[in-house]
């Protein structure tokens, strides 16, 4: 218990406070704007975080990543236009809701069941993560091969449309990882001599190029017109809100469970959790035929949903160092920075701090209600920031945040360059998340791999003689499997054989 | 710009030869059967092997339909973006990647104020018109304060002086 006293010790902090709420405007601020991401909001987060204490750097990455998720469904109900990808399952829903007159009550079922989802995962999270931590002490690098190429796995091809896209981006990310001196040998990969390259591709230049400054060349690209910022006034959004939550209990329920489960799923994140919910809400719904006309349920469920799966994803992220999103890439990546390597031994090491990241996430949800109210009071200028003004002043946040992390302008090239790679990656439509995934994983997965090799003198089959092993090698496999199966399949089901 | 599959394909294959390549000189692990050339040759050949898949589905769809749509180009190699054909767009995308790369190159001798000034500036009074043009320069010169204020002296980066003297308040 000691430990746990010392983590509240530790989130109380005046100082760790004051990070959480400004982090958490931050993050309500990029949530709420069209085209500015949560994933967004962390990477721009990353650098300021680099020069605080652990804490104090990850309790900033829980809120404003909680905060963004939230408030991206505050231009999805006004504007119908999501403000992050998460938002995007039942925006047409919330504005329909709307079109209606019931703007406030979209937003209050928006608001309480995000804090609802949030505190949900949130508990999952602190309740199980300790527990599977137990159990990977155990691992040996034949497991955490199979744990890293399960992640990576899942993120190329669970969460894109074109598996081979995504597959296809994750190589690139685990290509770019072996750029510099290689751990083992201690050769120089990929270098042609260039003394900035040894140290290798930095993580931070390359996720504020991909998630950053790729969107901000999305935007000055865009033909369409920045939206109308909507002129009505944001009423009472407790109106009529007790009797929707009371009716959907359930659905809150089932949402956070989706949720959280989805999250903690390897490569699927928010956005996903949100449209499955959605979609079973809809499926087991009594009022089926009211789905689309500005029906609550789904909002219910696909609000909750969303803000568990946050609290989800850090479950694989902290216990075995993969990350179930996006979002949690970056927070390995951060963890790395930190001296606190994920994986079971922070658990035995640091507890304080893995606590204290646990009454974080509790904190940022109870934050949410104040903040969000407020956010939702003041969206009518929120919409309103031109995106003249805006994408200038995040392109400068890119650059002197890259900057920031090794003083050297050679990172901000990395980050030119990769900000056009993604940008031009997903123009075709090859999703960028599984390259920052490979980038992040590639040093695990080619350690355990090289390290399992050497072990078993290069003999493939000791990679399934320990059960745990064996087991994850086996779901890997049926992974790797399955689309070729349903390929041969809807094949044999076409006789034209066109797929 | 979006174009067939089968020319991210091609330039995935090029790539992954010119990797492959490189890997042929790396020196083996003494005392090992594995060096470090073995974690890269892999991904060399699964880069291969997956655009060799994207150019045979390149080649597929614009044999088939020549309808377009989707994420990709589908039935042309090449499909120019709405953008690209608009001077505006194109020159508010030369601008913002000419500016980072004068950024990268005049940060160090011209200092951090008067670059970062520069590149809102003229980004800002791009993407807003002349008409705004008082405000734009406005806003630049807080934003570069404040960045300056935030990142230099709260976080304490070594932000380049350049022509300025390195002035602390």
């Amino acid at each position: 218990m000691h430990a746990i006293d010392l983590a509240f010790g530790l989130i109380l902090d005046p100082y760790v406070l004051m990070v959480m709420i400004m982090a958490g405007l931050f993050g309500l601020f990029m949530g709420a704007i069209p085209g500015l991401s949560a994933t967004m909001a962390t990477a721009l987060l990353v650098p300021v975080t680099f020069f605080m204490d652990p804490v104090p750097a990850l309790a900033a990455i829980v809120t404003a990543t909680a905060m963004a998720i939230f408030a991206g469904d505050i231009p999805g109900a006004l504007l119908r236009i999501p403000g992050t990808p998460a938002s995007a399952a039942y925006v047409d829903e919330a504005h329909a809701m709307t079109r209606r007159g019931k703007a406030e009550l979209a937003l209050g079922v928006s608001l309480s069941s995000a804090i609802i989802g949030g505190l949900f995962g949130s508990a999952v999270l602190a309740s199980s993560a300790p527990v599977l931590a137990d159990i990977a002490l155990n691992f040996s690098s034949f497991e955490y091969f199979w744990l890293a190429c399960m992640g990576l796995t899942c993120a190329a091809f669970v969460a894109s449309d074109e598996p081979l896209k995504g597959f296809v981006s994750l190589l690139l990310g685990l290509f770019i990882a072996t750029i510099g001196i290689d751990p083992m040998s201690g050769f120089p990969r990929f270098t042609f001599g260039n003394v900035d390259l040894m140290g290798g591709i930095n993580f931070i230049p390359a996720m504020i190029g991909m998630f950053a400054l790729a969107e901000v060349i999305r935007s000055v690209t865009t033909v369409n017109p920045q939206p109308k910022a909507p002129q009505e006034r944001i009423g009472n959004v407790f109106k009529g809100l007790g009797p929707v939550l009371g009716r959907y209990k359930l659905n809150l329920l089932r949402g956070s469970v989706i949720g959280t489960l989805v999250g903690a799923l390897p490569g699927a994140g928010s956005d996903i959790a949100a449209w499955i919910s959605y979609a079973v809400s809809k499926k087991f719904s009594r009022e089926k035929e009211k789905f689309g006309t500005g029906h609550p349920e789904g909002i219910v469920d696909a609000g909750s949903s969303n803000n568990a799966g946050l609290g989800g994803a850090w479950v694989p992220a902290l216990v075995f160092g993969i990350p179930g999103d996006s979002i949690t890439a970056i927070v390995i990546g951060v963890l790395y920075m930190k001296g606190m390597n994920p994986g079971p031994t922070v658990f035995l090491y640091h507890p304080e701090l893995i606590y204290a990241v646990f009454l974080s996430f509790f904190l940022a949800n109870l934050l949410l209600f104040p903040l969000g109210l407020l956010a939702i009071k003041s969206s009518k200028q929120l919409l309103h920031v031109p995106r003249g003004v805006l994408m200038p002043l995040i392109l400068m946040f890119c650059i002197v945040g890259t900057f920031a992390i090794n003083n050297t302008v050679f990172d901000v090239g990395v980050m030119l360059v990769l900000g056009l790679i993604a940008y031009m990656m997903e123009e075709n439509g090859f999703p960028v998340a599984p390259a920052i995934l490979g980038l992040v994983l590639g040093p695990l997965l080619e350690d355990s791999f090289m390290t399992s090799m050497i072990k078993s003198d290069g003999n493939l089959l000791a990679f399934f003689e320990r059960p745990i092993a064996a087991g994850l090698g086996v779901v890997t496999l049926l992974i790797w499997i399955a689309p070729l199966f349903i390929h041969l399949r809807r094949r044999y089901a076409s006789p034209a054989g066109d797929v | 710009m979006k174009v067939n599959d089968a020319v991210p394909g091609a330039i995935l294959i090029a790539f992954a030869a010119g990797v492959l390549y490189q890997t042929l000189s790396f020196p083996p692990m003494p005392g090992q059967d594995y060096g470090p050339a073995l974690f890269p040759q892999i991904i060399g050949i699964l880069m291969v092997i997956s655009g060799l898949a994207l150019v045979v589905r390149g080649l597929r769809t614009r044999r088939g339909s020549g309808a377009a749509g989707g994420p990709t180009a589908g039935g042309r190699m090449l499909e120019v973006a709405d953008w690209m054909q608009s001077p505006a767009h194109l020159a508010n995308f030369a601008l913002l990647i000419a500016l980072l790369i004068f950024y990268i190159l005049v940060a160090k001798p011209l200092g951090f104020i008067p670059t970062s000034f520069l590149v809102l500036a003229a980004l800002m009074t791009r993407l807003r018109g002349l008409r705004h043009l008082g405000s734009s320069l406005a806003i630049a010169a807080v934003a570069t304060l404040a960045i300056q204020q935030m990142f230099g002296v709260i976080l304490r980066v070594p932000l380049p002086w350049g022509i300025l003297p390195p002035v602390s308040w």
